[in-house]
């Protein structure tokens, strides 16, 4: 027994001191990756991109599933992004509601015959709509039968012509030079090939929007949306960035990311079998070009240019952990013979074991700990003096790297420059551990639980809308 | 195995001392504090900063508005700088302010009024800080101190700027290589002659956006463009052919169709696409069957559809057989244009 307790002990010590090595050690990445591109974009004139023959093509495939109450808003925002080159394919993917009569009544869409060949399988495609106004002629309306997300984005690919893909939510807002800062590091390679870029996604909750337009920044009010914008500042400011240095990205978020159209096909498009589809793509796409010895690259931009609505309640916030852990699981699982593999280099000797020890394994550890607390508690066999020391080690490395996050925000982008802002968020930081923490643990726990159970639902998002003001006389064209 | 556990668990305490943590505790507490008081420092800082930017634009206003709307009798006569701004000007900081200020203007002004701009910029020697820049051993001020001297106009700083052309940092030598064609159109390209480093996508888009609206000097220049052994060259210089559509060198295009690079073929197929001719459609033809890449053989179908004629028809009919579903739509495409073109 006391062995057992030494196993317990030591191990969980081990595994928060080597966790603690990683966070520091992506830390000092991060920064040394924002560094760098906040000089290079300081030099940067974006508008170049915007009037040149050359920019490359993109198209925008925003999937819609019973997004009839703001969907009409939702395709105007996407419509007035600053970029010239561009196609906004808008999937209806078999909504119940009224999603498709009001888009083809507010767009004039009438059917129309396009030429391709489908080249990823996807349920039946009812009809392509375009518009019969000039003024929306980027405009594609696909609508489909209902076959989930990733089977809408390949609808989408299957009918997209241009160079890139930008796979959207369609409810998120994007700022209005998103698309000429998430292409331009397709442009700036000439060694290896750029298939994939991801931008940074922000917590719109509680910040107010005009004409699909951004007009003022807020820290989310409730407590919820704030640990998940301080989470997010985590995740992508310190977490993606410090993996874009390495190019080792496994993540480029389902809200926003673009792809080299060719290599996505090629790659064989979403993947139908898991929640965790946009994962699960940039992988196989990193796995493609490994195996076939084509030095190839993952890039993150860390400028705020996608704003999403953060559920704000525990039932939403548990069903969307669930099934990222599930959508992690089923990844990492597919993607089994990548682990230690030094064929895939740092994917398959640092991004696949990091995510499976420290992504995947993190809430199982902390929960069998929690667990093996309780029974070592009963037994009285805890050292109660060394439990509490332990704990507030952990706690307060807890602390450092949130307020470490927070640094960074200041330094770099400083979107919450409010009064009382900074304040609020490092009051988030010490509240984490005991009102946000434990919950995503649990829900993490429980998508386990509903993989082994093999439960296959998406969990249904319900969104509270975004804050809007009035939007001005005639400009909704 | 009992008596390895004991022993590696006793060595395993001599490392986990509670005192360890005690030290550990107490540092992680002094960064935390140290972190937020960094927090606190840098967010005065930048509203500090924010707002004697703002103070100094305020007090530059009225001056550079006057400055902006000035219409000479004499050009070599200096502005009158008010003795408060130049008091101001002593400062750093203030010519560092006034310096992204007018960089800014210049930017957004043309004619009489950039002109204003560039003269004071030399009246003050605000070139001396770019320049200074420009000397630094940190890329990011050498690129900046460039961009400076590039958007002023001060061509005495050629040389030196010609000499970071070939700069191992990217930015630095693409910011070089775009100021010396913004500075001398087509001549500012001679480094072309001696490029070891590919051209970023991104940088032919900036240099072709220079080069816009002036026509191709001389076809020898061009020509040996297309010979280099650096393949980003020949890759914007068929891009500048296909925007300025000079149909000159359209034999030329068609030898890079049998060019090694596949991103060269790719650029020739476009460009012919963009110059259309008998010539070119038949030379698309032709390669069609020799080329590999089935990307390429869909851009020779694209082109086709721009350049081609019903003479084409026969060649596109033969292609239908194709198993390749897409490649047949493509041809079926290019089929029915052609016909309804016809």
């Amino acid at each position: 027994m006391v062995h057992l307790y030494n196993l317990f002990h030591y191990g969980m010590l081990l595994y928060a001191v080597s966790m603690l090595g990683c966070y520091i050690f992506l830390s000092s990445l991060a920064i040394v990756e924002a560094v760098k591109y906040l000089r290079r974009s300081r030099l940067t004139n974006y508008n170049l991109l915007a009037s040149s023959a050359q920019a490359p093509s993109v198209s925008i495939l925003a999937p819609a599933y019973n997004e009839g109450a703001n969907i009409i808003e939702n395709v105007r925002s996407l419509l007035s992004i600053y970029y010239n080159n561009l196609e906004l394919i808008v999937i209806n993917d078999g909504s119940k509601d009224d999603s498709m009569a009001k888009l083809i009544q507010a767009y004039d869409l009438e059917p129309a015959h396009l030429d391709y060949a489908p080249q990823l399988a996807t349920k039946n495609v009812k009809a392509v709509y375009k518009s019969t106004n000039p003024v929306y002629h980027k405009l594609l309306v696909i609508d489909k039968e209902n076959g989930g997300k990733a089977d809408a984005l390949n609808a989408g690919i299957n009918v997209a012509k241009n160079q890139y893909l930008v796979c959207i939510d369609v409810d998120c807002i994007l700022e209005q030079d998103a698309l000429l800062k998430l292409v331009r590091p397709f442009m700036d390679e000439t060694r290896k090939k750029v298939i994939a870029t991801g931008g940074v996604v922000r917590i719109a909750n509680s910040c107010v929007f005009k004409n699909g337009k951004l007009m003022d920044i807020n820290l989310p009010k409730e407590y919820l949306p704030r640990a998940q914008a301080l989470e997010y500042i985590r995740a992508f400011l310190l977490g993606r960035m410090a993996w874009s240095n390495l190019n080792g990205l496994l993540l480029i978020s389902g809200a926003f990311g673009a792809f080299d159209r060719q290599v996505a096909i090629a790659a064989g498009g979403y993947n139908h079998n898991t929640v965790g589809e946009d994962m699960e793509l940039v992988v196989r796409m990193r796995r493609y070009m490994a195996d076939r010895n084509i030095p190839y690259k993952v890039a993150f931009i860390p400028d705020p240019l996608c704003w999403t609505e953060a559920p704000a309640s525990y039932q939403i916030l548990g069903r969307q952990r669930n099934r990222w852990m599930r959508g992690t699981i089923e990844t990492l699982n597919m993607h089994r013979k990548l682990f230690l593999n030094p064929k895939y280099g740092v994917l398959g000797l640092m991004s696949y074991p990091y995510w499976l020890f420290y992504e995947l394994l993190a809430p199982v550890i902390e929960f069998t700990g929690f667990v093996l607390f309780l029974v070592l508690a009963f037994a009285g066999l805890i050292n109660w003096s060394f439990f509490l020391v332990l704990t507030a080690f952990i706690l307060l490395f807890g602390w450092l790297f949130s307020t470490f996050a927070i640094l960074m925000e200041v330094v770099t982008f400083n979107q919450y420059r409010k009064p009382g802002d900074l304040r609020k968020l490092i009051v988030t930081a010490l509240a984490e551990p005991f009102l946000f923490h434990p919950f995503v643990v649990w829900s993490s726990i429980k998508g386990i639980v509903d993989l082994l159970r093999k439960k296959k639902s998406w969990g249904e998002m319900t969104r509270q809308g975004f804050n809007t003001v009035p939007q001005t006389p005639n400009a909704s064209t | 195995m009992t008596t390895f556990l004991k022993s590696a668990f006793q060595q395993l305490n001599s490392f986990t001392a509670i005192e360890l943590f005690y030290i550990a505790i107490a540092v992680f507490t002094s960064i935390i504090l140290g972190l937020i008081s960094a927090m606190v420092f840098i967010m005065l800082a930048k509203s500090k900063q924010a707002s004697r930017q703002k103070h100094l634009q305020a007090q530059f206003k009225q001056w550079l508005v006057s400055i902006i709307l000035h219409e000479p009798e004499d050009k070599k006569t200096d502005f009158e700088i008010p003795a408060t701004i130049a008091l101001l000007l002593q400062k750093r900081f203030a010519r560092r302010a006034l310096l992204s200020e007018l960089i800014r203007l210049k930017d957004n002004l043309s004619g009489q009024s950039g002109d204003n701009i560039q003269q004071l910029f030399n009246q003050l020697h605000l070139g001396n800080l770019s320049a200074h820049d420009m000397r630094s051993s940190k890329w990011y001020l050498k690129a900046k101190g460039i961009q400076e001297l590039a958007a002023m106009e001060q061509k005495a700083y050629l040389p030196e700027i010609y000499t970071l052309t070939q700069h191992r940092h990217p930015v630095v030598r693409m910011e070089a290589q775009t100021a010396l064609v913004y500075l001398q159109g087509y001549a500012g390209l001679t480094f072309f002659r001696q490029l070891a480093y590919p051209l970023t996508e991104y940088h032919q888009a900036k240099l072709l956006q220079l080069l816009a609206n002036q026509p191709i000097p001389s076809p020898e220049m061009v020509r040996s463009w297309l010979v280099s052994p650096n393949p980003t060259v020949v890759q914007f210089t068929l891009k500048l052919i296909s925007e300025q559509h000079a149909t000159q060198f359209q034999e030329d295009v068609i030898t890079c169709l049998s060019h090694p690079s596949e991103l060269v073929r790719s650029q020739a197929i476009s460009c012919l696409g963009e110059i259309p001719s008998a010539p070119a459609a038949l030379a698309l033809r032709t390669h069609y069957t020799s080329e590999n890449s089935k990307a390429l053989q869909l851009n020779i179908l694209s082109g086709l559809l721009k350049t081609g004629t019903t003479n084409d028809l026969p060649f596109l009919h033969q292609l239908r057989q194709t198993p390749d579903e897409g490649m047949r739509l493509a041809v079926e495409k290019a089929i029915r244009h052609l016909q309804q073109q016809a």
